[in-house]
């Protein structure tokens, strides 16, 4: 019984360190969401989405989820007239990242949102536990 | 003796168990609430009366222990009963795939944690009761 409800704990700590493995990389698309190239041939920085997946863990004898991967967005970037800029290529135009930080703040608040369940789940597993133990101190 | 030769007691613990198994799989998919393709399963309450079922009448069939050192075969003591887990989507599934709804999930488990504690406290009265019993008269 006690085992299965620390097998539970750990799938919860899964959950939460994949989300905030998430968080981080929105942090680092709001961060770059202006970050162009120095010469007008290279690209700026291109967005990143993380994919997340099941995986077993051996430890733990039961699946956990983690940030498998983060993959590009291969959306097309933005392109603003800049001709000053070094960037900018014969035209004038500079491309920009691909990053919307609107959609970057949804992304954010979803990530809030799964985090938050999961310390839900941690905290009424753990009052399940701490119920359990009770038992034992009457 | 132990405490769970009382049936009653066997049974609370056994429907301890189911529910320590179910957090477990709302807590997996809860935790898979963004994983593409992800479907999140549950253990139906079927299932609990299929494992019980088949406790008790494992209980009437199960060897005889008619000596202090005879094995007692297989007494369920162990809290060992493997649930098995099915799929059962929720309302909604997004577009990579994903059928976690995590208000849905948060129902379920907070309705899976009210049966746990009912359990516990019955099961906690039933213990006071015995101690009761056992006490000497006048105590």
């Amino acid at each position: 019984m006690v085992d299965r409800v620390s097998e539970t704990l750990q799938i919860s700590a899964a959950g939460l360190r994949a989300q905030s493995s998430r968080m981080r990389v929105i942090a680092e698309n709001v961060a770059n969401a202006e970050s162009t190239a120095q010469t007008p041939e290279a690209d700026p920085y291109q967005r990143q989405i993380p994919v997340f997946e099941s995986e077993f863990d051996r430890q733990v004898g039961t699946e956990l989820v983690r940030m498998n991967d983060v993959t590009l967005d291969d959306s097309d970037f933005r392109m603003v007239y800049e001709p000053g800029h070094p960037a900018a290529d014969g035209e004038g135009y500079v491309k920009y990242p691909n990053v919307s930080s609107l959609v970057e703040l949804m992304d954010m608040r979803d990530a809030q949102r799964s985090y938050e369940a999961n310390l839900t789940m941690v905290e009424g597993t753990r009052r399940m536990l701490e119920r359990t133990l009770d038992l034992l101190r009457r | 003796m132990r405490p769970d030769d009382i049936p009653l007691l066997a049974m609370l613990r056994d429907t301890m168990g189911y529910h320590g198994a179910r957090q477990r799989v709302i807590a997996e998919n809860v935790a898979n609430a963004n994983t593409p393709g992800y479907t999140p399963n549950d253990i139906p309450r079927s299932e609990f009366e299929r494992v019980l079922a088949g406790q008790q009448s494992q209980g009437a069939t199960g060897l005889r222990t008619t000596h202090a050192q005879h094995y007692g075969g297989d007494q369920g003591g162990g809290g060992s009963a493997q649930f098995k887990t099915e799929r059962a989507p929720d309302s909604e599934t997004t577009a990579n795939g994903n059928s976690v709804v995590i208000e849905e999930q948060m129902v379920d488990a907070n309705e899976n944690r009210m049966r746990f504690e009912t359990a516990l406290s019955l099961y906690q009265k039933s213990l006071n009761m015995i101690r009761m019993a056992s006490r000497s008269p006048g105590q």
